[in-house]
Protein backbone atom coordinates (compact mmCIF):
# COMPACT_ATOMS: atom_id res chain seq x y z
CA UNK A 1 0.00 0.00 0.00
CA UNK A 2 2.61 2.39 1.10
CA UNK A 3 5.13 1.64 -1.58
CA UNK A 4 2.42 2.04 -4.17
CA UNK A 5 1.67 5.55 -2.88
CA UNK A 6 5.34 6.37 -2.63
CA UNK A 7 5.73 5.44 -6.25
CA UNK A 8 2.94 7.72 -7.24
CA UNK A 9 4.46 10.54 -5.27
CA UNK A 10 7.78 10.19 -6.94
CA UNK A 11 6.26 10.81 -10.35
CA UNK A 12 7.42 14.31 -11.23
CA UNK A 13 4.49 16.63 -11.60
CA UNK A 14 4.18 20.35 -12.11
CA UNK A 15 0.65 20.42 -10.85
CA UNK A 16 0.58 20.83 -7.05
CA UNK A 17 -3.02 19.53 -6.90
CA UNK A 18 -1.99 16.23 -8.43
CA UNK A 19 0.97 16.03 -6.11
CA UNK A 20 -1.34 16.63 -3.15
CA UNK A 21 -3.83 14.06 -4.26
CA UNK A 22 -1.15 11.46 -4.26
CA UNK A 23 -0.06 12.20 -0.71
CA UNK A 24 -0.13 9.40 1.82
CA UNK A 25 -1.69 9.47 5.28
CA UNK A 26 1.76 9.91 6.80
CA UNK A 27 1.87 13.40 5.24
CA UNK A 28 -1.63 14.51 6.17
CA UNK A 29 -0.77 16.04 9.53
CA UNK A 30 1.93 18.22 7.99
CA UNK A 31 -0.05 19.08 4.89
CA UNK A 32 -3.47 19.80 6.37
CA UNK A 33 -3.13 19.76 10.16
CA UNK A 34 -2.86 23.50 10.78
CA UNK A 35 -5.46 24.42 8.19
CA UNK A 36 -7.99 21.97 9.59
CA UNK A 37 -7.12 23.05 13.13
CA UNK A 38 -7.90 26.69 12.39
CA UNK A 39 -11.07 25.71 10.59
CA UNK A 40 -12.25 23.68 13.59
CA UNK A 41 -11.04 26.15 16.20
CA UNK A 42 -12.96 29.03 14.66
CA UNK A 43 -16.09 26.92 15.12
CA UNK A 44 -15.66 25.02 18.38
CA UNK A 45 -13.48 27.64 20.15
CA UNK A 46 -11.67 25.15 22.36
CA UNK A 47 -8.19 23.93 21.21
CA UNK A 48 -8.47 20.55 22.92
CA UNK A 49 -11.86 19.86 21.35
CA UNK A 50 -10.59 21.04 17.96
CA UNK A 51 -7.62 18.64 18.20
CA UNK A 52 -9.88 15.72 19.04
CA UNK A 53 -12.13 16.50 16.12
CA UNK A 54 -9.20 16.65 13.72
CA UNK A 55 -7.84 13.36 14.97
CA UNK A 56 -11.26 11.83 14.28
CA UNK A 57 -11.28 13.48 10.87
CA UNK A 58 -7.94 11.96 9.91
CA UNK A 59 -9.01 8.51 11.05
CA UNK A 60 -12.30 8.77 9.19
CA UNK A 61 -10.39 9.91 6.11
CA UNK A 62 -8.09 6.92 6.42
CA UNK A 63 -11.01 4.54 6.58
CA UNK A 64 -12.87 6.02 3.64
CA UNK A 65 -9.79 6.74 1.56
CA UNK A 66 -10.91 4.36 -1.18
CA UNK A 67 -14.00 6.54 -1.64
CA UNK A 68 -11.96 9.61 -2.43
CA UNK A 69 -12.44 10.08 -6.14
CA UNK A 70 -10.01 12.87 -6.77
CA UNK A 71 -12.75 15.03 -8.21
CA UNK A 72 -12.08 17.61 -5.51
CA UNK A 73 -8.73 18.31 -3.94
CA UNK A 74 -7.73 16.12 -1.06
CA UNK A 75 -7.88 19.17 1.18
CA UNK A 76 -11.49 20.02 0.43
CA UNK A 77 -12.38 16.34 0.76
CA UNK A 78 -11.01 16.46 4.29
CA UNK A 79 -12.74 19.73 5.08
CA UNK A 80 -15.95 17.99 4.05
CA UNK A 81 -15.31 15.21 6.57
CA UNK A 82 -14.34 17.76 9.21
CA UNK A 83 -17.58 19.68 8.69
CA UNK A 84 -19.57 16.57 9.56
CA UNK A 85 -17.45 15.92 12.61
CA UNK A 86 -18.03 19.48 13.81
CA UNK A 87 -21.78 19.07 13.39
CA UNK A 88 -21.64 15.76 15.31
CA UNK A 89 -19.86 17.61 18.08
CA UNK A 90 -22.48 20.38 18.18
CA UNK A 91 -25.25 17.80 18.27
CA UNK A 92 -23.62 16.21 21.29
CA UNK A 93 -23.34 19.62 22.96
CA UNK A 94 -26.97 20.31 22.18
CA UNK A 95 -27.99 17.06 23.88
CA UNK A 96 -25.87 17.84 26.92
CA UNK A 97 -27.12 21.39 27.31
CA UNK A 98 -30.76 21.27 26.28
CA UNK A 99 -32.38 24.58 25.45
CA UNK A 100 -33.65 26.20 28.64
CA UNK A 101 -36.45 28.71 28.58
CA UNK A 102 -37.79 30.19 25.42
CA UNK A 103 -37.26 33.82 26.27
CA UNK A 104 -34.33 36.01 27.11
CA UNK A 105 -33.67 34.83 30.63
CA UNK A 106 -35.22 37.10 33.23
CA UNK A 107 -31.84 38.09 34.62
CA UNK A 108 -30.47 39.09 31.23
CA UNK A 109 -33.63 40.90 30.35
CA UNK A 110 -33.82 42.89 33.60
CA UNK A 111 -30.26 44.06 33.15
CA UNK A 112 -30.98 45.37 29.69
CA UNK A 113 -34.61 46.54 29.60
CA UNK A 114 -36.82 48.44 32.04
CA UNK A 115 -40.26 47.31 33.15
CA UNK A 116 -41.88 48.62 29.99
CA UNK A 117 -39.43 46.71 27.82
CA UNK A 118 -37.47 49.77 26.73
CA UNK A 119 -33.68 50.01 26.81
CA UNK A 120 -32.37 51.06 30.17
CA UNK A 121 -30.39 54.03 28.99
CA UNK A 122 -27.10 53.06 30.58
CA UNK A 123 -24.00 51.22 29.42
CA UNK A 124 -26.19 48.37 28.15
CA UNK A 125 -28.05 50.33 25.50
CA UNK A 126 -26.34 50.36 22.10
CA UNK A 127 -23.83 53.17 21.75
CA UNK A 128 -22.80 54.62 18.44
CA UNK A 129 -19.96 52.66 16.84
CA UNK A 130 -17.63 55.05 15.09
CA UNK A 131 -16.15 53.81 11.80
CA UNK A 132 -16.75 50.12 12.44
CA UNK A 133 -15.21 49.13 9.12
CA UNK A 134 -11.86 50.55 10.17
CA UNK A 135 -11.79 48.06 13.05
CA UNK A 136 -11.63 45.18 10.56
CA UNK A 137 -8.09 46.14 9.60
CA UNK A 138 -6.84 45.81 13.15
CA UNK A 139 -5.77 42.39 14.41
CA UNK A 140 -6.63 43.46 17.98
CA UNK A 141 -10.25 43.84 16.91
CA UNK A 142 -10.32 40.25 15.67
CA UNK A 143 -8.83 39.10 18.96
CA UNK A 144 -11.62 40.87 20.83
CA UNK A 145 -14.20 39.31 18.53
CA UNK A 146 -12.64 35.90 19.02
CA UNK A 147 -12.67 36.27 22.81
CA UNK A 148 -16.28 37.47 22.78
CA UNK A 149 -17.30 34.43 20.72
CA UNK A 150 -15.56 32.17 23.21
CA UNK A 151 -17.73 33.57 25.97
CA UNK A 152 -20.97 32.34 24.43
CA UNK A 153 -22.53 29.37 26.19
CA UNK A 154 -22.01 26.01 24.41
CA UNK A 155 -25.59 26.06 23.26
CA UNK A 156 -25.39 29.60 21.85
CA UNK A 157 -22.01 28.93 20.29
CA UNK A 158 -23.25 25.85 18.41
CA UNK A 159 -26.27 27.58 16.97
CA UNK A 160 -24.36 30.75 16.16
CA UNK A 161 -21.52 28.89 14.52
CA UNK A 162 -23.74 26.81 12.24
CA UNK A 163 -25.88 29.77 11.30
CA UNK A 164 -23.23 32.47 10.87
CA UNK A 165 -20.04 30.64 9.96
CA UNK A 166 -21.46 27.76 7.97
CA UNK A 167 -24.45 29.80 6.81
CA UNK A 168 -26.83 26.89 7.23
CA UNK A 169 -30.55 27.64 6.94
CA UNK A 170 -32.79 27.70 10.01
CA UNK A 171 -34.14 24.28 8.99
CA UNK A 172 -30.68 22.77 8.63
CA UNK A 173 -29.48 24.14 11.99
CA UNK A 174 -32.62 22.83 13.72
CA UNK A 175 -32.10 19.45 12.11
CA UNK A 176 -28.45 19.34 13.17
CA UNK A 177 -29.11 20.39 16.77
CA UNK A 178 -32.50 18.71 17.14
CA UNK A 179 -34.22 21.85 18.40
CA UNK A 180 -37.34 23.71 17.28
CA UNK A 181 -37.16 26.85 15.11
CA UNK A 182 -38.71 28.96 17.88
CA UNK A 183 -36.00 27.75 20.19
CA UNK A 184 -33.26 28.42 17.69
CA UNK A 185 -34.41 32.00 17.10
CA UNK A 186 -34.30 32.75 20.80
CA UNK A 187 -30.88 31.17 21.22
CA UNK A 188 -29.54 33.20 18.29
CA UNK A 189 -31.15 36.35 19.66
CA UNK A 190 -29.43 35.83 23.00
CA UNK A 191 -26.13 35.06 21.34
CA UNK A 192 -26.26 38.23 19.23
CA UNK A 193 -27.35 40.34 22.18
CA UNK A 194 -24.42 39.11 24.26
CA UNK A 195 -21.90 39.28 21.45
CA UNK A 196 -22.88 42.82 20.46
CA UNK A 197 -22.53 44.02 24.01
CA UNK A 198 -19.18 42.28 24.48
CA UNK A 199 -17.76 43.84 21.32
CA UNK A 200 -19.01 47.25 22.34
CA UNK A 201 -17.51 47.04 25.82
CA UNK A 202 -14.16 45.65 24.73
CA UNK A 203 -13.63 47.50 21.49
CA UNK A 204 -15.94 50.33 20.57
CA UNK A 205 -16.33 51.58 24.12
CA UNK A 206 -12.59 51.90 24.50
CA UNK A 207 -12.00 53.26 21.04
CA UNK A 208 -14.89 55.69 21.08
CA UNK A 209 -12.75 58.83 21.39
CA UNK A 210 -9.86 57.94 19.14
CA UNK B 1 -38.15 66.53 14.22
CA UNK B 2 -41.49 64.85 14.78
CA UNK B 3 -44.31 66.79 16.41
CA UNK B 4 -44.40 65.92 20.10
CA UNK B 5 -47.88 64.43 19.83
CA UNK B 6 -46.84 61.94 17.15
CA UNK B 7 -43.63 61.10 18.96
CA UNK B 8 -45.54 60.29 22.14
CA UNK B 9 -47.99 58.19 20.20
CA UNK B 10 -45.17 56.18 18.60
CA UNK B 11 -43.42 55.64 21.92
CA UNK B 12 -46.67 54.35 23.41
CA UNK B 13 -47.88 52.27 20.52
CA UNK B 14 -44.91 50.73 18.74
CA UNK B 15 -43.66 47.45 20.24
CA UNK B 16 -41.19 47.78 23.13
CA UNK B 17 -37.43 47.52 22.46
CA UNK B 18 -37.33 44.10 24.05
CA UNK B 19 -39.65 42.81 21.36
CA UNK B 20 -38.08 44.84 18.57
CA UNK B 21 -34.62 43.43 19.27
CA UNK B 22 -36.00 39.89 19.03
CA UNK B 23 -37.67 40.74 15.72
CA UNK B 24 -34.45 42.31 14.42
CA UNK B 25 -32.52 39.17 15.24
CA UNK B 26 -35.16 36.93 13.67
CA UNK B 27 -35.15 39.03 10.54
CA UNK B 28 -31.61 37.72 9.98
CA UNK B 29 -32.93 34.16 10.00
CA UNK B 30 -36.32 34.25 8.30
CA UNK B 31 -38.67 36.55 6.41
CA UNK B 32 -40.59 38.88 8.74
CA UNK B 33 -44.22 39.79 8.13
CA UNK B 34 -44.83 43.15 6.47
CA UNK B 35 -46.91 44.36 9.40
CA UNK B 36 -44.08 43.62 11.81
CA UNK B 37 -41.59 45.33 9.53
CA UNK B 38 -43.72 48.46 9.45
CA UNK B 39 -43.98 48.57 13.24
CA UNK B 40 -40.21 48.23 13.51
CA UNK B 41 -39.73 51.08 11.05
CA UNK B 42 -42.10 53.28 13.04
CA UNK B 43 -40.30 52.34 16.22
CA UNK B 44 -36.99 53.46 14.70
CA UNK B 45 -38.45 56.96 14.34
CA UNK B 46 -38.43 57.31 18.10
CA UNK B 47 -35.63 54.89 19.11
CA UNK B 48 -32.11 55.40 17.83
CA UNK B 49 -30.87 52.57 20.06
CA UNK B 50 -32.87 49.92 18.24
CA UNK B 51 -31.76 51.37 14.93
CA UNK B 52 -28.14 51.11 16.08
CA UNK B 53 -28.85 47.60 17.29
CA UNK B 54 -29.96 46.59 13.82
CA UNK B 55 -26.94 48.16 12.14
CA UNK B 56 -24.59 46.51 14.60
CA UNK B 57 -26.10 43.06 14.17
CA UNK B 58 -25.69 43.43 10.43
CA UNK B 59 -22.11 44.57 10.88
CA UNK B 60 -21.32 41.54 13.05
CA UNK B 61 -22.85 39.17 10.51
CA UNK B 62 -21.00 40.74 7.60
CA UNK B 63 -17.71 40.71 9.48
CA UNK B 64 -17.86 37.11 10.62
CA UNK B 65 -19.11 35.74 7.32
CA UNK B 66 -16.58 37.56 5.21
CA UNK B 67 -13.37 36.70 7.03
CA UNK B 68 -13.94 33.93 9.55
CA UNK B 69 -10.33 32.79 9.22
CA UNK B 70 -9.21 36.10 10.77
CA UNK B 71 -10.57 34.84 14.07
CA UNK B 72 -7.76 32.32 14.46
CA UNK B 73 -5.15 33.39 11.97
CA UNK B 74 -2.14 32.38 14.05
CA UNK B 75 -3.34 29.13 15.57
CA UNK B 76 -1.26 26.04 14.88
CA UNK B 77 -1.39 22.48 16.15
CA UNK B 78 0.83 21.93 19.15
CA UNK B 79 3.86 19.67 18.54
CA UNK B 80 2.37 17.11 20.95
CA UNK B 81 -0.97 17.00 19.11
CA UNK B 82 0.91 16.68 15.84
CA UNK B 83 2.90 13.71 17.09
CA UNK B 84 -0.16 12.07 18.59
CA UNK B 85 -2.05 12.33 15.31
CA UNK B 86 0.87 11.05 13.27
CA UNK B 87 1.40 8.03 15.43
CA UNK B 88 -2.28 7.13 15.51
CA UNK B 89 -2.46 7.49 11.73
CA UNK B 90 0.62 5.28 11.38
CA UNK B 91 -0.80 2.63 13.65
CA UNK B 92 -4.07 2.44 11.77
CA UNK B 93 -2.38 2.58 8.40
CA UNK B 94 -0.30 -0.57 8.86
Amino acid sequence: MRSHLDNKRSVPSQDPEIALQASGPEDWVDLYGDYLFRYALVRVRDPKTAEDIIQETFLAALQSRHQFTGRSSEKSWMVGILKHKVIDHFRKVSREFPADNVELSTVESKEIFDEDGHWKLDENSPAEWINPDRALEKSEFWEVLSRCLSKLSPQMASAFSLRELDELSTEAVCEALKISPANLWVVLHRARMQLRRCIEIHWFGKNMES
Amino acid sequence: MLPKRIEDWLVQNTPPCKEVTQTLSESLDRPIRLRQRIWVRLHFLVCKWCLRYQQQLKFIRKTIRRDPQNLEQNATLSPEARERMKSSLNQKNL
